[in-house]
């Protein structure tokens, strides 16, 4: 019996210990963390976060790794506010904006799968060609949009719930069926676990593998949807460092480089615990300028934490 | 049994590598030769003497961060925070000459910097066995959020005179950068191709395993090699900040891709074990040439990063081409 609840405890992801650890000091040590409207501002500022991170996670479950989803997010934003400086209605923007990601994703996918380039060379490549590209379509200025849409987008309540957070959730579900009862799901599991085992049954790997970063892309586009209808613009610079963000979310909810473990159901847990860093560090008055070197030691303390737990766990075991 | 195979499977290689053997490493300098004779339609008086030394003094920056690289990439590795300790080195230096420490002390504080990030960077690859480029990329974003704090969003001038001398000196008529980034190249080529512990990196570097069970201490060699990293990433980021007389939190940005390039430009593969130092030189020199021609031409240098973007892709898919083809 005792054994029991000790393999339940370990099954916890231990992320969530850190969680829970955060919201006892925050709520020591930031007055005001814990009322109603700042919980649900952390929810509104996780929600592109979460978006981006489930294509991490989709890219990451193949052995691959997108470091360009960051710049796709402000890319797409540039496209999508560019489209509506030209009288395109904001609706089809987004659309476009969305479709531009799709398009990053799919080159992403072409380099990795066809051509073979390392993904990490593949992506961080892109990232620079789409900076250039964001710079000379924007002069490096930021692009500003107005429209009810985008206050709806950004400030809307549905069934409840501020629109940024039910598009998250709705996105959530649907890749969890997709990854949960779809060819696809199985595809990208079988990518990082075993692709000779699906080359055997006949899948086309190239194929599998474009879908997964294109999936990617498209999340990175939504994403930039929702920065740019938050700030009412876009630039290029909007999702800088957020692809550090969206990789560590999925390294910490416990999804791993090696033989397709993890899954996207857990990275919303990595997504709260930086979401809460980022808005405690707030709410108790850091300067920004603080929080980027704060930030990057918390993130890979909390991915050795988790390694440690892990291997000292023994779950590690038959990697 | 499967030695016999795998000695086979070598000896088919060597037969197949024979047309990369000897026509590759003419490729690179005529790839060199042919853009010097481009840019020389570009401009007049390319090929003066006055030209040649100012072109091999902008490569000079370059020309160092892409050493270090190379000793990571040899290892199958990447060093993505490059171009976050040159900033925070860049920075750190500035910020304690200005406040009045002599020379040589700033400068030791600023190599002490790099090299205990990129050690840094080692524990967590070679002890906490991140995947390289997650540990760099997040100690790329802790060395440019440092080099903020120490910044305080100031941009620092007005550098001591003996600091800049280090970036636009001269003796005789060869610029005092020429000759730092002579000695790095020379030093770390005699390292890796004529020591025990250079042959340890490329070793490691070709097969992990083997060496391995042949007595190389993997820990420690990645930990060196990732300090090497840190160290020429210092020395690049105070040759930077003493040849613009500036220091500001962003100035090592575009270095790290930039080196990446360089590196894999000049031959030496991704999958490690393979290059050296004399590939990644000209591979610096063919890129800041490239930059070179495109501000001749009078190109933004906002579309800068699309042109190494670009050199990036392009390198690493034909070291992958070439690969597949001598297999």
């Amino acid at each position: 019996m005792k054994h029991k609840v000790h393999l339940r405890l370990l099954s916890i992801p231990p992320v969530s210990w850190i969680v829970l650890v955060l919201f006892i000091v925050y709520g020591f040590f930031a007055p005001g963390f814990f009322s109603a409207s700042n919980l649900w501002n952390i929810g509104v500022q996780a929600a592109p976060l979460l978006v981006l991170a489930i294509g991490s996670t989709i890219v990451i479950l193949t052995e691959g790794i997108d470091l360009s989803c960051g710049i796709v997010l402000g890319f797409a934003g540039v496209g999508f506010a560019l489209l509506v400086q030209h009288g395109v209605p904001v609706w089809l923007a987004m659309l476009g904006g969305v479709l531009l990601g799709g398009i990053c994703g799919l080159i992403n996918g072409v380099l990795v799968a066809s051509f073979h380039l390392p993904p990490f060379i593949a992506t961080l490549g892109m990232a620079s060609v789409l900076t250039g590209a964001g710079l000379v379509s924007t002069a490096g200025t930021s692009i500003a949009v107005r429209d009810s849409v985008l206050d709806f987008v950004t400030n809307g309540v549905l069934l409840g719930i501020k629109m940024p957070i039910l598009i998250a959730l709705v996105i959530l579900g649907a890749v969890l069926f997709l990854m949960k009862f779809t060819a696809f799901g199985r595809n990208v599991y079988a990518l990082g676990g075993n692709p000779e085992a699906l080359r055997l049954t006949g899948a086309n790997i190239s194929v599998a593998l474009i879908m997964a970063y294109v999936v990617a892309g498209v999340l990175a586009g939504i994403a930039g949807i929702l920065v740019a209808s938050r700030t009412a613009s876009g630039h290029i610079d909007s999702g800088l460092g957020w692809d550090f963000d969206a990789i560590a979310a999925t390294i910490i909810g416990g999804t791993s480089f090696e033989q397709g473990k993890g899954g996207v159901g857990y990275t919303i847990l990595g997504v709260i615990l930086i979401a809460i860093l980022r808005n405690g560090l707030n709410v108790a008055g850091v300067p920004n300028m603080y929080q980027f070197a704060l930030m990057g030691t918390v993130v890979l303390g909390a991915i050795i934490f988790d390694i440690m737990v892990r291997r000292l766990s023994g779950t590690e075991e038959g990697r | 049994m499967s030695e016999v195979v795998e000695r086979a499977s070598l000896l088919d290689k060597w037969h197949g590598a024979d047309l990369k053997r000897y026509i590759g490493p003419l490729l690179r300098p005529l790839g060199l030769l042919v853009l010097c004779i481009l840019l020389s339609f570009l401009t007049e008086d390319f090929f003066t003497l006055k030209n040649i030394i100012s072109v091999l003094r902008q490569s000079t920056i370059l020309v160092v961060v892409s050493v270090g690289m190379t000793v990571v990439i040899l290892t199958a590795g990447i060093d993505l925070s490059v171009g976050g300790v040159m900033a925070l080195v860049g920075c750190l230096t500035a910020q304690l000459s200005v406040n009045g420490m002599p020379l040589a002390p700033a400068i030791a504080c600023g190599l002490a910097m790099g090299l205990l990030v990129g050690l840094l960077n080692g524990v967590l690859i070679s002890v906490f066995g991140l995947p390289p480029f997650v540990a760099t990329y997040g100690m790329m974003w802790i060395a440019n959020g440092v080099a903020m704090i120490l910044m305080q969003g100031k941009i620092i001038f007005g550098l001591p005179d003996n600091f800049l001398w280090l970036g636009s000196g001269y003796l005789s008529i060869i610029p005092i950068p020429v000759i730092i980034a002579a000695i790095v190249a020379i030093v770390f080529h005699f390292y890796l191709r004529k020591t025990v512990p250079g042959q340890e990196i490329y070793a490691l570097g070709a097969n992990r395993e083997a060496a391995r069970y042949s007595g190389i201490k993997t820990t420690k060699t990645l930990l060196l090699v990732y300090s090497l990293s840190g160290l020429t990433a210092a020395i690049a980021g105070i040759m930077m900040t003493a040849r613009l007389d500036a220091a500001e939190e962003g100035m090592g940005e575009p270095f790290g891709l930039q080196a990446i390039a360089a590196v894999v430009m000049g031959g030496t593969s991704m999958m490690g074990g393979e290059g050296g130092i004399p590939g990644t030189i000209i591979g610096a020199l063919i890129l800041t040439l490239v930059v070179n021609g495109l501000n001749l031409m009078g190109v933004s240098s906002m579309v800068h990063p699309m042109v190494t973007g670009a050199v990036i892709l392009l390198a690493v898919f034909f070291d992958v081409v070439t690969r597949k083809w001598s297999d």
